[in-house]
């Protein structure tokens, strides 16, 4: 694998993780086919074209804010229609990372509120369910129970139940 | 749906010119990009990301199908074939535009007659 081959799959990251194993090796193949003799890596338009492309894609899989919210603070399952974008998302690498920041985004406001109370023992409520929290989120049965939950088997990737 | 998507030509030549591209025979990506440059003249020149997002619209409004695949010097390619609505949709398409052509060029020939 050459350089300019390198910098297409690097490319094509944009585009998800499912897109890229059903389409990966054509999207690269035709930007290899557009390379002029002696370029280096794809030409701007075409590097822009193709993060563009993949962007798009992903906001059109997205589910809406509210079935969002709610898979991603309560696990609930999410519609037929995105269970492939729930299959990407909980075999990501990123998955735990993404949950435990939305978690403490979405809920800031709440323990600052507890916060800022001026008792001793409420801090100390708001330090243990914040560890127990962010100690409940990252296990791995978690995942596996989201992806039985939208139809999928946890130890085959991409394997529908 | 297919109408849907050959609907956005007025705006942007894109499309058509795509479903155009294809009316020749199956082609791969790469083959399209190349048709659709010939065939604007230069005008529309597609990147591989609209050309994949645009092809996938066109599947799932059933007016294109992966007609097969080939691995060549290393290189997947998937080759890309119209289907009998598309085709279709084709032939309206290019009727309407034509027509448009024909209208528009009456209107200049009545501007740029003397006198007028």
């Amino acid at each position: 694998m050459d350089a300019y081959e390198r910098r297409c799959r690097l490319l094509a990251r944009a585009y998800p993780f499912r897109y890229r194993q059903a389409r990966g090796d054509e999207l690269v193949g035709t930007l290899l086919d557009l390379a002029e003799p002696g370029q280096a890596g794809p030409s701007l338009r075409d590097s822009l074209d193709v993060v563009c492309g993949g962007i798009a894609l992903r906001l059109r899989e997205r589910p809406p804010l509210r079935h969002w919210a709610m898979y991603r603070m309560f696990h609930k399952r999410l519609p037929y229609a995105y269970r492939w974008w729930a299959h990407d998302d909980l075999r990501g690498t990123f998955y735990l990372a993404r949950q435990c920041a939305v978690w403490l985004l979405l809920t800031s406001p709440l323990w600052v509120w507890i916060g800022l109370l001026p008792l001793e023992l409420v801090h100390t409520v708001i330090g243990f369910t914040l560890s127990r929290m962010l100690g409940f989120l990252p296990q791995r049965a978690v995942r596996d129970n989201q992806l039985i939950r939208h139809g999928f088997n946890p130890t085959v990737p991409g394997d529908v139940t | 749906m297919g109408r849907q998507v050959v609907g956005r030509t007025a705006a942007r030549p894109g499309p058509w010119c795509l479903l155009l591209a294809l009316s020749d025979g199956p082609l791969h990506g790469y083959g399209v990009i190349k048709a659709v440059r010939e065939l604007s003249e230069g005008h529309v020149r597609l990147g591989a990301g609209t050309l994949y997002g645009a092809l996938d619209r066109l599947a799932e409004g059933g007016l294109a199908r992966v007609a097969g695949e080939e691995v060549v010097d290393g290189r997947h390619r998937r080759y890309y074939e119209l289907t009998g609505q598309g085709a279709e949709l084709l032939t309206e398409e290019t009727a309407r535009l034509a027509r448009l052509t024909a209208t528009a060029q009456h209107r200049l020939g009545l501007r740029l007659q003397p006198g007028m």
